[in-house]
């Protein structure tokens, strides 16, 4: 299943797109759809396709999308999930829980206002959520008479700006949300656009495949069974394992022997992506990582962080996580910070909410770390205070 | 013809973990939540997945005493071959009183429902409960996180949830607050008859359809007897349904006289509490 996040500025119409689409690619039941124009009705309003994701009484009322939505369809074959992505500054925390599940992303420009602050936040951001496909929508096309000089000038900006923030975009679509022009039909009123519609390029994605030659199994605990037998539970990320083999058990790096694979039976061998439990020849903990080639194992790193909803300085106390290992941590260093203006970087002593930047963090203990393109569970760390996660990040 | 759907080792890796961080943050604080649905029936089994074989966590029904007869034999069945450790909450007070879908859908629900689970989640100190809501039942469960905080008036507020971002989650706890966590969030309804077929999981009859009244009906989704009904389908066997799946345009929770009542009806029922 293809998972695809809107995103983009405030009212550029990411859910009316999504309407659009779940309609015409006839995804929409009867029933949802009487329920939307009782709604619209109570409202006294006409039909509106954003009420589809925009589901929360409040969200309807206000005209605004406050919290990201899952939504499924399929078409021609194949399965599609939407995560409509809240475009306000003040939900970026919801905005990027949302894209953080995502495999590939509609940046959506409207025409007539082009790139705004959030078009710019949130293609940040989608570099930073290791976001690589994204296709540029630049909708309301209605609005500026289907001008393909518009178009063309708006698309070259934009090509720039996913430039300097290390993007590259598969498309370029004009689009009308609204009227339904390039978005699953071919637009009449754009002769000149040649190019596919929204859905023929989504049809026509394919993700990379993982490569499968490193095992990574992170530990997530030990359960005693009734029987009395110790399992070391956890995620095999990539790779297999087999019953009788040999691997590195990081950080400490000592030889651990795998002496029975259970799930939920015992088995001889498993493959990724699977959670099974295995008996081991030595005892070890939540948060290690086995595998059958050497990993990475730092006590600082550099990273790219996002700030969520608290600032982020020097000298600030966390608890880091990545995947299951958690450790405390420092801020040791504000390297620089995004300013999304100018898209340069600034210097600077923190990370304000909703801004992106680079620091050293120094931990209380060594970490296993990956890189993103190889195993992005290992690239990724949430800064974690009182339970609560204030800021993502990935490491450099 | 039988299609190998590896996607669904991805489904069922991704709830497994949920489930076992949920038990390895609570051990025995958490509880699952059971309706005996096929939902909550494929998270029970994904626990005893997750756990060789063992449900290491009480397994909490509640009873609103309507229930379809079905679902109390299923109960049974379950709680026998896979050794459950069973807590059955019933709102008494409130059934003595004459509660009943009469008093009106909100009233019901809310009293022997949420006061129930909110009184058994007081009685045991549960802080956390394995629930089997999907993304796709309802718009409002699609803005839902895997970790769910309620405070201590069980008020979800979905205005202010906590971020989540990959496979992590926040948990922050308060006096009297629990988790809810949602290890089936990502499944989709096909997904799950899909995966009860590849694993051969018990499912209540209520699912197939039978002849009712001369009428092909089935059960999509299961309830309290007054409140659910049967809607036409010629799908008898699990492929059955399956392929049906694949086709309509009926949504799920169609047969649920609940949801229909009102626009903002599960809102409001989740925002007291409800699952």
């Amino acid at each position: 299943m293809l998972k695809i996040a809107m995103v983009g500025e405030v009212d550029h119409g990411k859910s009316t797109l999504i309407g659009r689409i779940l309609y015409d690619t006839k995804s929409l039941p009867e029933e949802k759809l009487k329920e939307i124009e009782l709604a619209c009705k109570e409202l006294g309003e006409e039909m509106d396709f954003a009420f589809v994701v925009d589901a929360l009484e409040e969200e309807r009322k206000e005209k605004k999308t406050i919290e990201a939505s899952h939504i499924f369809f399929s078409y021609k074959g194949k399965e599609f999930a939407i995560i409509d992505a809240p475009g306000h500054k003040e939900f970026i925390k919801n905005m990027a829980t949302g894209v953080s599940q995502a495999d590939v992303a509609v940046l959506i420009i409207a025409a007539d206002e082009g790139i705004k602050e959030q078009t710019k936040r949130h293609a940040a951001l989608l570099k930073l959520l290791g976001i690589k496909s994204v296709i540029v929508a630049v909708n309301k096309m209605d609005l500026v008479n289907y001008s393909q000089d518009i178009f063309e000038k708006i698309k070259k900006k934009v090509k720039d700006l996913l430039e300097t923030i290390g993007l590259h975009a598969i498309a370029f679509i004009p689009i009308s949300a609204y009227n339904g022009d390039n978005v699953v039909v071919s637009s009449r009123n754009m002769k000149w656009y040649n190019g596919k519609t929204l859905i023929e390029e989504l049809l026509n994605l394919e993700l990379e495949k993982k490569d499968a030659e490193k095992t990574v199994f992170c530990v997530q605990g030990i359960y005693e069974t009734n029987g009395g037998k110790k399992l070391v539970t956890g995620v095999l990320l990539s790779g297999k394992i087999k019953s009788g083999e040999t691997l590195y058990s990081f950080p400490s790096g000592k030889n651990v022997k795998v002496n029975g694979i259970f799930y939920p039976d015992e088995i001889s061998k498993i493959s990724a992506v699977s959670s099974p439990g295995l008996e081991l020849s030595e005892d070890i903990s939540r948060g290690c990582v086995l595998s059958n080639k050497e990993l990475q194992v730092k006590k600082e790193i550099i990273c790219t962080i996002f700030a969520l909803e608290e600032r982020v300085e020097e000298g600030c106390e966390f608890l880091m996580r990545c995947f299951t290992q958690e450790a405390k941590c420092r801020v040791k260093r504000i390297i620089d910070a995004l300013d999304i203006d100018t898209l340069e970087e600034k210097n600077t002593k923190e990370i304000k909410p909703c801004e992106i930047g680079k620091c050293i963090i120094e931990l209380s203990d060594k970490m296993v770390f990956s890189s993103i393109s190889e195993i992005p569970e290992l690239a990724r760390i949430v800064l974690v205070k009182n339970g609560k996660i204030i800021a993502g990040g990935v490491v450099v | 013809m039988t299609k190998s759907f590896d996607y669904l080792n991805e489904l069922e890796a991704k709830s497994i973990y949920i489930i076992r961080e949920a038990y390895f943050k609570f051990r025995r604080k958490l509880a699952v939540l059971v309706s005996w649905g096929k939902d909550s029936t494929t998270m029970l089994y994904l626990v005893r997945k997750a756990f060789f074989g063992e449900v290491p966590v009480p397994v909490l029904h509640i009873d609103t005493g309507y229930k379809l007869k079905e679902i109390y034999e299923f109960r049974e069945k379950l709680k026998k071959e896979w050794n459950l450790e069973l807590i059955i909450a019933k709102n008494e007070e409130a059934i003595k009183n004459g509660m009943g879908p009469e008093k009106g859908r909100l009233a019901c629900c809310t009293a022997l429902k949420t006061e129930a689970l909110k009184k058994a989640v007081e009685e045991y100190g549960f802080k956390a409960l394995l629930v089997a809501i999907r993304r796709d039942e309802h718009a409002i469960r699609a803005k839902e996180r895997y970790f769910s905080p309620r405070d201590k008036n069980f008020k979800w507020d979905f205005l202010k949830q906590p971020p989540e971002l990959w496979e992590q989650f926040s948990v922050v706890e308060e006096e009297g607050s629990h988790v809810r966590v949602h290890p089936m969030l990502h499944w989709r309804e096909i997904d799950i008859w899909r995966y009860i077929k590849r694993e051969n999981i018990p499912v209540i009859d209520l699912y197939f359809a039978k002849e009712y009244n001369g009428k092909m009906l089935r059960y999509r989704s299961l309830g309290c007897a007054p409140c659910v009904v049967p809607v036409p389908s010629n799908a008898r066997t699990i492929d059955e349904i399956i392929e049906e799946l694949e086709t309509t345009k009926i949504p799920e929770r169609a047969g649920r006289i609940q949801d229909k009542e009102r626009v903002y009806m599960m809102e409001k029922l989740r925002a007291l509490g409800y699952m």
